[in-house]
């Protein structure tokens, strides 16, 4: 049937593809067959030379069409552009194309950026499709992280792919290790699905478990071990709702059974974590610290990828890391093998404000700072009440330009208001405002310190040297001992670009008007980035009409900027479940605190609350603010929706195909 | 109709009888009315600005463009099928009482669970034996394959109709035949199930305002293919050209009907199918004519259509 088609495929297969695409290729029961299909059936296993240069000529054409968005979406329409893209996602998938694969896996974050935006429906659906590509012939454990991620989507279309990533992931001969990791993927997937409704939890649960047990046909006892274990590993390391949960899960011991089976691959970490911090305060300059820190993550790392539990690994990682960065000597081949580290703690917990501040630090130490900039602003946008990002980046962007210190004194600002009992933003911004000759609200500032901790040694040296020319830099910044350590990678080209969109930003939200350059925003936005179109949109640029359909900051921006009534924010939170919780805020923010309902202090509890949510980078901000969303004022609330709507404008780097080596 | 009929006319002379047939079903269509046609038009006309240039490929990347927007539409909205610009073609009175059947290829469902085809069958074997775990497997397969299936409307035929094909030891075979799905089992096996629902599984669906549930298959529902034969208004349902040329006169009722989410009790059987029909060049238009031949008696409709015998 496919037999002409399949000749002019071997005459020039660019073309064939382009006319099998836009139907050209013929019409007749051969073109029947969705297009996935026909390829499958065109190119069997022994058409080898074909399939490969099919490989190649697929993975083109979808470049092309990415380049030629704007055009093709405007000569096809939306609903046909994304059909297309998914058709030819679906066609890897079908025929088994590795070498599209495998470049796709090792650039994910750029593809997902691309596609994410474009979900039309869950069956239209690119991104989707992508991960379902790469969950196919996976080189390692290692995207454990990533699957049980999106498990925690409410989305059941991403809970079912993530369960497919999960059931093919390599498992060195222990299927048990897939069917541990898919019961943690359940949990997860109960508890966003829930929303605090045990019932509801438990009812997702065992129908989850029942599949797994069809799939995995094994006796009860194995079932009970399975289930035991993830069961105790959530009850050890979660609070709240998650934590109860895991309580009424938990099966019951059977006769002649202890409750608790062993954890036989469980790190005995704690011991060795006080072994090395009792070490790194005895000698911190030795040598061996830094390896020994390196090999204990290594376990810890791989502990996790076997059980789903990362505990262990991101706190030991940044916790002694962030403190060895500072002290010790590291030699290059440590510090490359810490980023990988840090980036596998960042597919683990992309929510998890700390390892982040190891990475901005980790590019001090490798003598990057412009990567250490955009990585403090990748963290401001993520964690809108985050103190740490916000007064180093203030520091950076001080030393950077001594004369212009509008941005730095507006991130310290926003630091001071968001953490009004932190110390450490109070005295940096007293430290600013003396040298600019604000002596007057430094001296309150400090005074306020004081007034909390009168044993504030830097406070009062601040008070000391108000009114010196310069700001006084030893008190208690951070010092490095810089090792030049290459980093090219994809990732950090992507927060140099987030970096630079964040910069253009701000200078043009700060400065209350559009003097500033916005063409980086611009460009972007027009090409559909998510990110820029938010940015676009907030800051009220034309190019802001070339919406994407599924990009969430920048339609609820526009909620936001129109007073949308209640509906209509109910409304966007049925058409991005994934970003519920954010949507629910602005609501209530837009509501004055008094929609849906409830007050803020009630929606807090019960939207907001630990255990309910999924690990989001403003949950805490959410829940704060929540609290006290009655006694905001209008500016207070904008600066809150504006915070809110930058850190779900987009998700964390995807750092899955593309962590560093640990090899 | 179409204002393309010189060209329709033209392929409907050509010495490929698959060619000559497609023209065929646009020129003998008697159901899509002419507001589709005027929309269909319309992105010829996009394709290819001057309508005395337009060519069987311009026609066929229209086809193409309007399967995606008026067909193949996403899981939440509604085909033209069942849109007010079908109403002559709306099908409103369906019995409930009605078995109805779909024979689906499952490829893709399949690697998108990552589930082998045995695997499947082993799983809907045990659930039928009882094994509550096995349902869910079964079911579980439903739900990602429903996750995968847009809006477009779906062929089906009644249960007591094909009722001797379905307890065929060959069934799969024996089904794709009479069902005229001649794109199965071409250039490769294909996994199959067969599904099978209550029409009133369908009709309790709610279906959008000033939309209908069921509608008569025509020539713009993906019925530009050789295996489509439309059939004359006076037809109360579609009917399948059948693959075998002797049967050909059988007339199979199909109908449309919108999309429903499968569950595990709807699928009835799984199988394969491992071989090709034979409707191809001569055969193809032996089977064509005998059908034509026979819809015209049963309708008293000897103007309806034209033989291609005497032109191809």
């Amino acid at each position: 049937m496919s037999a002409d088609w399949l000749a002019s495929f071997r005459h020039d297969p660019d073309q064939a593809i382009a006319d099998l695409f836009s139907g050209r290729a013929g019409l007749g029961s051969s073109f029947r067959l969705d297009l996935p299909e026909f390829l499958h059936r065109a190119f069997p296993a022994d058409l080898v030379a074909e399939r490969q240069q099919l490989d190649g000529v697929l993975l083109s054409w979808l470049l092309t069409m990415r380049g030629d968005q704007p055009e093709q979406v405007r000569r096809l329409g939306m609903s046909t552009y994304a059909k297309r893209l998914v058709d030819a996602l679906v066609a890897l998938q079908l025929v088994d194309l590795p070498n599209s694969r495998n470049r796709i896996r090792s650039d994910l974050d750029a593809w997902l950026r691309w596609l994410t935006p474009l979900r039309l429906a869950p069956e239209r659906d690119p991104a989707l499709e992508c991960w379902r590509l790469i969950s196919q012939d996976q080189p390692s454990e290692s995207n454990a992280a990533a699957w049980l991620r999106l498990a925690a989507d409410p989305r059941p279309e991403y809970f079912n792919v993530a369960w497919v990533g999960l059931k093919l992931l390599p498992n060195e001969r222990d299927a048990q290790r897939n069917q541990l990791l898919m019961a943690h993927a359940a949990l997860r997937h109960a508890v966003v699905i829930s929303h605090g409704d045990l019932g509801t939890a438990r009812r997702s649960w065992n129908r989850r478990i029942a599949v797994l047990r069809g799939l995995f046909p094994r006796s009860p006892g194995h079932w009970h071990r399975v289930l035991d274990e993830v069961t105790e590993a959530i009850v050890t390391k979660e609070t709240g709702f998650t934590r109860n949960l895991a309580l009424e899960l938990r099966p019951a011991p059977t006769k002649g059974q202890s409750r608790r089976s062993p954890r036989p691959e469980q790190p005995n970490t704690r011991v060795q974590f006080d072994r090395l911090e009792e070490d790194m305060r005895d000698d911190p300059s030795s040598d061996r610290l830094p390896r020994r820190l390196l090999d204990l993550s290594r376990r810890n790392l791989h502990f996790a990828e076997k059980t789903g539990d990362s505990y262990y690994f991101v706190r030991t990682l940044h916790n002694l890391g962030s403190q060895l960065l500072r002290l010790a000597k590291w030699e290059e081949r440590e510090l490359i093998e810490l980023g990988a580290l840090v980036e596998n703690a960042l597919v683990w917990e992309p929510a998890n404000a700390y390892t982040w501040g190891l990475w901005a630090d980790w590019f001090a130490v490798c003598d990057n700072l412009p990567a250490r900039e955009w990585t403090l602003r990748e963290m401001a946008r993520l964690f809108p009440s985050n103190e740490y990002c916000r007064v180093e980046l203030a520091r950076l962007l001080m030393e950077r330009d001594a004369q212009d210190w509008d941005e730095p004194v507006h991130w310290l600002r926003q630091a001071v208001e968001w953490n009004p009992d932190r110390v450490h933003s109070h005295v940096e911004l007293a430290r600013v405002l003396g040298v600019l000759g604000d002596r007057t609200e430094a001296i309150g500032l400090l005074k306020g310190v004081l007034g909390r901790d009168p044993s504030n040694e830097i406070a009062k040296a601040v008070l000391e040297h108000l009114g010196l020319e310069a700001p006084d830099q030893t008190a208690d910044a951070a010092t490095w001992s810089p090792v030049p350590v290459p980093c090219h990678s994809s990732l950090v080209r992507e927060l140099e670009r987030r970096g630079r969109l964040a910069g253009e930003f701000i200078a043009a939200n700060v400065a209350g008007d559009l003097r500033g350059p916005t063409a980086l925003i611009h460009e972007e936005a027009i090409k559909g980035d998510s990110l820029a179109g938010f940015y676009a949109q907030w800051l009220g640029l034309e190019c802001a009409s070339q919406r994407p359909p599924h990009a969430w900051a920048w339609t609820a921006c526009q909620h936001w900027q129109e007073r949308s009534a209640d509906e209509e924010w109910e409304q966007l939170a049925a058409v991005y479940p994934e970003a519920a919780t954010e949507t629910r805020f602005l609501r209530l923010l837009a509501a004055n605190g008094g929609g849906g309902g409830l007050d803020g202090h009630s929606a807090s509890r019960r939207f907001f609350s630990n255990g309910t949510v999924p690990a989001l980078p403003a949950a805490s901000f959410m829940r704060d603010s929540a609290e006290q969303i009655e006694t905001m004022d209008s500016e207070q609330r904008e600066e809150a929706a504006l915070a809110v709507l930058a850190s779900g404008a987009v998700g964390s780097l995807e750092f899955v195909g593309s962590v560093g080596s640990l090899a | 109709m179409t204002i393309h009929m010189p060209l329709l006319h033209s392929q409907s002379r050509s010495a490929d009888p698959a060619v000559a047939a497609v023209a065929d079903n646009c020129r003998f269509d008697e159901r899509a009315g002419d507001e589709r046609w005027r929309q269909y038009d319309a992105i010829v006309s996009d394709v290819q600005g001057d309508p005395n240039a337009v060519t069987w490929a311009d026609w066929a990347e229209a086809h193409e463009l309007h399967l995606n927007r008026h067909y193949n539409v996403l899981s939440y909205s509604t085909p033209d099928a069942f849109l007010p610009i079908n109403i002559d073609a709306w099908l409103e009175d369906l019995s409930e009482n009605q078995t109805l059947v779909r024979l689906e290829a499952i490829t893709h469902p399949l690697v998108a669970a990552a589930m082998s085809s045995d695997r499947l069958r082993d799983a809907h074997d045990r659930a039928n034996e009882g094994d509550a775990d096995a349902r869910s497997v079964v079911a579980a397969f439903c739900e990602t394959w429903n996750q995968l299936r847009d809006g477009r409307p779906m062929f089906a035929a009644f249960y007591d109709e094909v009722k001797s094909e379905v307890e065929d030891d060959d069934w799969a075979i024996a089904l794709r035949d009479r069902l005229g799905l001649g794109h199965y089992g071409a250039d490769g096996p294909s996994e199959v199930a067969l599904m099978s629902y209550p029409t009133s599984y369908v009709l309790s669906r709610r279906v959008a305002a000033g939309s209908t549930a069921c509608a008569l298959p025509t020539v713009l529902d993906n019925g530009m293919h050789e295996f489509f034969f439309p059939a004359p208004r006076q037809h109360p349902y579609g009917a399948t050209l059948h693959l075998v040329p002797d049967l050909a006169d059988s007339l199979t009722a199909e109908v449309l009907h919108h999309r429903i989410d499968y569950r595990a009790e709807h699928i009835l059987r799984l199988g394969r199918i491992d071989c090709s029909h034979r409707l191809a060049g001569q055969s193809l238009v032996d089977a064509r004519d005998l059908h034509l031949v026979s819809l015209q008696e049963a309708c008293d409709r000897e103007d309806f259509g034209e033989l291609l015998e005497e032109r191809v």
